[in-house]
Formats: C-alpha cells, structure tokens, sequence
C-alpha cells in the first residue's frame, strides 16, 4: 500500500526531532510529521534543513520533491535506493535497446495513453458535449499504432491524438477559462497554468512509484533517454495525465473551486496563486485516494496504487516477459 | 486503519510513549494519538509499546478496519486530525 504524501506550504524549517520529523513555521508553529506513515514529502515553501533530517529521510525512503519559484518543479531528494539491482537495469537497457521490445512496450504506452484521453472524452460526450468526431480521431490514431514502424511515427500519432485531446478542453472547461493552444514555457494562461501544474504533479507521483522498484528512472521507451530528466516518468506520466490531472482540471474549474483570481499573471506568463496552488492539491489528493474495484487483483485499490501497479507490471514485464498491462481506464 | 491510541503514565515517562507514538502516527492532544496506518503498523506500534511497558502504565487503542467509517467532530481551537497539508 503506498504512503500517503505530505505537503509543506509553509516557510519554516525542517528537522529531525525524537526520530521523528518536526517542521517549525515561521508563523511559530510546531508539528510533526509521523515518519513511519508519509511516503512522499513536497516542499512549496521556503524551506530550511540539515543532513540530520536527510539522514532520517533515508532511513525510511522517503522522497522529497523541491518545488520553487512559483511552484516550477526543481528537483527531487530521493533516499539512497533500496531496491536495487542490476539484474533489472541490464534487462531494461536490453528492452530498451531492442527495437522490437522497445517498439512493444512504446506501443502500449501510447494506445493506453490514447484510450485514457479517449474515456474522458467519451465522459463529456455523453454530457451535453459533442465531442463525436475528435473521438473519431482518437480511435484512428490508437488503430495507426499498431501498424507504426518507428518511435519518430509513433510520437506523430501521439502528437495528433494529443491535439484533438486538447481541442476538446476549451468546451468542457466553464467559462472564463479557455485553452485554445497549449503552450507552456511559461504557461500563457491560467488553463495552460493548470495544465502545467497538474502535469508536474503526475510526473513527481511517477518518480516516486518508479523508485520504490529497482527500475532506472532515466531509461523510457517512448521518450528518447536524453539528459536531467526522468524519461522513464515521462512515459508513465503520459498514460496517468487523462486520469489524474485532466479530471482534477474539470472538477475544480467546473465546480468553481478555482476561479481566474487564483491566478498570477507576471513576465508573460501566468501562474497559480499560492491560494489556487492549495485548492487544486487537495482535489489531487483526493483523486490520488479514490479507489476503484481492480478486476485483477480482486479488491479495491487507489488510484495511486494504479500508478504503482503500473511500475510493477512494466517491470515484470522487462524482468520474465510477462505481457505489460499500462493502466488503461476500465471503470 | 483507523487508530486512536491513549495513555495514562507516570508524568517522567510520558515522552517515552510521546516519542514512540510520534513516530506512527499524528499527535492531537497531550496524551491522545491519531492515525490510518497498515496493520502491520499497528502490530509494531503493539510491540513497541510491550517493550517499554511499566507497572503504573495504561494503554488504550481503539482500532477500526475501515477508517472511512469512523465519523470525527472537532470543536473549539483544533484542526481537523489527517491533514496532507502544512
């Protein structure tokens, strides 16, 4: 069962403290934070810590990721690897390195990726949407992966499901928000500021997952492995966008938690407020919480476990050849 | 799980069980711990407290298998027990 993750908003510092960790706001406030019990630690504010505390981190794996100016992901502590073994990264790197293999498990990346984009479509769509032909689109582009030779053709269809996708959000999200292109670097407006944010938020839930296998984080298949990033977190976080950070945009633009004064918009560019920031990780949270009954393993499971299984499945997969099975919305 | 762990102690040996309890689970009031936690977590929590056990102390440990059916009103200065957020 995955920990559950813990944010820190406030300023203040972070320490060890009778083997446990403490956090001491500016505000003077003091908590602690039951180490045995959080998985994953995020830092939005202006944090201060010691190696004593990263010592304790370590000692129980927990993960911290870095958020900074304006909540843009720096970077992540990640505890001295537990699991670790070479056996698996040779066996990655081979499938990898096989272009059959690596064409097979890009493949189904992508058409779970495409099918996830497709269910929320099809949610709206029978909603007072009509979103008939891009779900059109997006059944011809899950049928062209199968018949693609490379990743380069592989992206491309990617790529056109993607943009029929995104053409949908502009209808589904309420007004005054709009998304007629996405754009990031730094996000235009406050849809492709939710966007942003949100995908951030998926691709640190994958690092996380990632790490608690042997997997190497920077080997992916469908993303080419280049440098500073986690290639591997980008393919998985393709296949939970639709499902994690995508509904969580619906539910708090349409429900009107979120509203175009949680935005900041400065050089350019726009951004969540702290206030936004806050509103739209605790509808994550709940998301990440929600659990659905898992045909397969016969009990409920959380959507966070689903992103688990997923490492699990793809790992198995690299290690004995059982088929991989990425996350594809069954519910 | 949901948790609730209670004990009543000599006063020099409360920051035996504080520290032990901190570590599991989230601190609501002086000698009063909160949590959803594993069993597993539970069975070392149980162990732990065996160990440092005295003749003058007292455990309590409420315990439900599922936490989502354990209703929790708060009243007067306090947040609500399970928060994500800081």
């Amino acid at each position: 069962m995955p920990q559950d993750n813990h944010h820190i908003f406030a300023d203040g510092e972070l320490s060890r403290s009778e083997d446990t960790l403490r956090i001491d706001t500016l505000e003077g406030e003091t908590k602690y934070l039951p180490v045995e019990s959080v998985g994953t630690i995020y830092l939005h504010g202006q944090i201060d810590f010691n190696t004593r505390a990263l010592g304790l981190l370590n000692e129980h794996g927990t993960a911290v990721h870095v958020f900074g100016w304006k909540d843009y992901y720096k970077g992540s502590y990640l505890p001295k690897r537990q699991h670790q073994s070479g056996n698996t990264i040779v066996e990655q790197v081979r499938a990898y390195d096989d272009h059959e293999r690596r064409m097979r498990i890009a493949r189904s990346m992508i058409e779970a990726s495409i099918h996830n984009m497709r269910a929320n479509l099809k949610y709206y769509h029978t909603r007072d949407h009509d979103f008939g032909s891009e779900i059109q689109t997006l059944n011809q582009q899950r049928k062209r992966v199968g018949s693609v030779s490379d990743i380069e053709e592989l992206l491309g269809v990617e790529a056109t499901a993607r943009k029929a996708y995104y053409a949908c959000f502009d209808d589904i999200l309420r007004d005054p928000f709009e998304l007629t292109r996405r754009e990031y670097n730094p996000p235009s407006n406050e849809a492709n500021a939710l966007v942003s944010f949100l995908n951030a938020m998926v691709y640190t839930t994958c690092v996380s997952a990632i790490r608690n296998t042997a997997l190497d984080p920077t080997v992916g298949y469908v993303h080419q492995p280049g440098d500073r990033r986690f290639t591997l977190s980008l393919d998985l976080a393709d296949i939970f966008k639709p499902i994690l950070a995508d509904r969580v945009m619906f539910r708090v633009v349409n429900r009107q938690q979120l509203g175009i004064d949680d935005f900041e918009s400065e050089l350019e560019g726009c951004l969540l407020s702290e206030d936004g920031r806050l509103t739209v990780l605790e509808v994550y949270e709940e998301m990440l919480d929600q659990t659905v009954e898992h045909p397969r393993l016969k009990r409920k499971v959380s959507y966070k476990t689903l992103v688990q299984t997923d490492v699990y499945s793809l790992k198995k997969h690299v290690l004995t050849g059982e088929p991989y099975r990425p996350t594809e919305r069954w519910w | 799980m949901f948790v609730l762990v209670t004990y009543d102690v000599p006063a020099e040996r409360t920051r035996i069980y504080r520290k032990l309890l901190r570590k599991h689970l989230e601190h609501i009031q002086y000698s009063v711990f909160y949590g959803d936690i594993t069993e597993g977590q539970l069975v070392t929590i149980q162990n732990e407290i065996h160990n440092v056990l005295d003749t003058d102390d007292s455990v309590y440990i409420f315990e439900s298998n599922v936490s989502a059916s354990v209703e929790c009103t708060v009243l007067g200065d306090a947040d609500e027990p399970g928060s994500k957020f800081t």
